[in-house]
């Protein structure tokens, strides 16, 4: 498979006609179209990212908005004018959501965010599936919800900010240049964040050993 | 080039369909499984129902927070500069025109607090008089057909939250019934524009809005109580949505002292339930799109005022009200309506 082809976001040219910098300033002025042309765009990234970290439908829909609303009534906060900046921005408000569900969930003890295998329900991963093709395929089906789970799992051993390149570079597309931008960093600081980050899904995800029981295998 | 920088060349090579790098061990290998995992995120969708949704709240907030930096007004100082000795004069007058600043920043600050207010809130008949205060301003039948329409936005957003607030069933009542009465308005307002471009437009808009408003009454059917689904599912039948309706119900003893029960109307579904005073009970014989036949046991059945309901496997509901006089003692085997004439009741109170 190759994944980073794949890697494009859904929405990069509905904004062409004009600037990034020029959506981000009329937003500021609270411009209902701007705000909508920011929703539309960020929607599946975000939604992506929390459904990700989250599992459960419900309350993926709730943080999504919660985000949403927040973008609205608080774009007055946003500094930067650039595209990496404001999804910097907007994952950091997901992550500090995501993390206060996650508390509350854990101190309620009715936190049900799957393990690999114990998805609520088929209905809303289907419903969600892009690729319509594994809805009639239930063996990919139930590979493509575990590695959807396990790669949850697997973000939420990231730093905030390892999530944010990650996401940034891997979902939204964006260069390494442009998020060292948004983060305040040097270019090289923030690929040596991505080598980590990556190490550490790798290690999480069980590639590691695999690739090493690969190598091993295929010298042997 | 250091194991960062090869990494990242490594991924973007794989990204570009370049020539591809020799991956040198087995972590740059699992590194780029890693990648390649990540790209199942991209495999979610959002379900569409949700993204519109959201939209429309996203609309509805965004009106009313532009909406309170607008009423925002200065307060300017209007020292005079005739400093002299009509003294008590002026004095009278700062005092009337403080007390007129206070009252000022009163309303103010009430219709703002207002701009948040929900149905059953003790502000919300502000917010209702504000939106009509509105309405009454614009003299131009394109703006007033486009307050129209926000106003329905915003009833619409009022109604997702009390109904995700969990408030109570009068809220929600008084939520619906706004957005019935704003939904009626807007359409009455839109239709008697003069035909051309500026018509098109408004009742473009508008079709997106009772699009979303459609989507958003079937999204609370199952997060409400059944006297509110029935009166969503009544909502949704103004919207033109075929939705069930129940016109008459005959009850029947039958010899072995179980009761049939015969719903009829229109468009009940397959799999439709008879409900009881809310609750599903019996079970269905026959079902047709105009009848439903169900058998329940005298046991189910207690003295008192019934309302016979339907509810379809879309959340969909409907329900007649039987008095309580009329109905306690069922007819053994008669084929004749014991019920007189029964009365379709509006749960929502209206």
């Amino acid at each position: 498979m190759c994944a980073t082809g794949r890697l494009a976001t859904d929405n990069r040219e509905s904004v062409a006609t004009t600037t990034f910098a020029q959506v981000i300033r009329q937003a500021r002025l609270h411009d209902e179209e701007a705000l909508v042309t920011l929703y539309q765009r960020a929607l599946p990234v975000i939604y992506r990212y929390v459904r990700a970290r989250l599992g459960h439908s419900d309350l993926v829909e709730d943080i999504v908005s919660e985000v949403f609303l927040v973008m609205v009534e608080a774009i007055d906060d946003l500094r930067t004018e650039q595209e990496a900046g404001f999804y910097a921005w907007l994952l950091q408000i997901a992550q500090g959501k995501i993390s206060r569900t996650l508390r509350y969930l854990a101190h309620s003890e009715r936190r049900h965010i799957p393990l690999p295998g114990t998805l609520k329900s088929g209905d809303y991963a289907i419903m969600e599936l892009k690729a319509t093709d594994l809805v009639s395929n239930p063996v990919a089906l139930h590979e493509w919800r575990e590695t959807l789970e396990e790669v949850g799992l697997a973000l939420g051993n990231l730093s905030a900010e390892q999530q944010v390149i990650v996401i940034g570079r891997f979902l939204i597309g964006l260069k390494i240049e442009d998020l060292a931008q948004a983060l305040g960093k040097q270019p090289g600081a923030v690929r040596v964040l991505q080598f980590r980050a990556l190490k550490t899904l790798a290690k999480h995800l069980g590639l590691t050993r695999r690739a090493r029981r690969k190598g091993k295998g295929g010298r042997a | 080039m250091n194991p960062e920088e090869y990494l990242d060349r490594l991924i973007e090579r794989r990204e570009h369909g370049e020539v591809q790098l020799p991956v040198i061990n087995d972590e740059f290998a699992a590194s780029l499984t890693a990648v390649e995992a990540l790209a199942h995120l991209q495999e979610i969708n959002v379900p569409p129902e949700f993204a519109g949704r959201l939209e429309l709240s996203i609309r509805a907030r965004v009106h009313i927070v532009a909406g309170q930096n607008g009423r925002i007004i200065p307060i300017v100082n209007h020292q005079s500069p005739a400093r002299s000795h009509r003294f008590p004069m002026r004095r009278v007058s700062i005092a009337v025109l403080g007390i007129a600043a206070v009252l000022m920043l009163a309303c103010i600050g009430i219709i703002t607090a207002s701009a948040h207010s929900l149905p059953g809130d003790l502000l919300y008949g502000v917010k209702q008089a504000e939106h009509q205060f509105t309405l009454t301003l614009a003299d131009d039948p394109q703006d007033r057909a486009s307050a129209q329409i926000d106003q329905l936005r915003n009833a619409l957003a009022d109604l997702n939250t009390v109904v995700n607030d969990g408030r109570d069933d009068d809220a929600i009542k008084l939520a619906l019934k706004t957005v019935a009465a704003k939904t009626n308005d807007s359409l009455e307002t839109v239709t008697a524009l003069p035909a051309g471009p500026e018509q098109k437009a408004a009742q473009q808009d508008l079709d997106s809005v009772l699009a979303g408003e459609e989507q958003a009454l079937r999204y609370l059917l199952d997060r409400v109580d059944w006297p509110m689904r029935v009166a969503f599912t009544r909502q949704l039948g103004v919207l033109g949505d075929p939705v069930p309706t129940v016109t008459h119900v005959m009850v029947r003893i039958q010899s072995n002292g179980t009761l049939l029960i015969t719903l009829t109307g229109t468009n009940f579904s397959p799999h439709a339930e008879l409900i009881i005073k809310g609750q599903p009970v019996g079970v269905v014989s026959q079902s047709t799109p105009q009848q439903l036949v169900a058998v329940i046991s005298s046991s189910e059945w207690s003295r008192g005022t019934h309302a016979f309901g339907v509810l379809n496997p879309d959340g969909t509901a409907a329900q007649m009200v039987l008095n309580g006089d009329d109905n306690e003692h069922p007819e053994q085997d008669s084929d004749h309506n014991r019920y007189g004439t029964p009365q379709p009741t509006n749960d929502s109170g209206e």
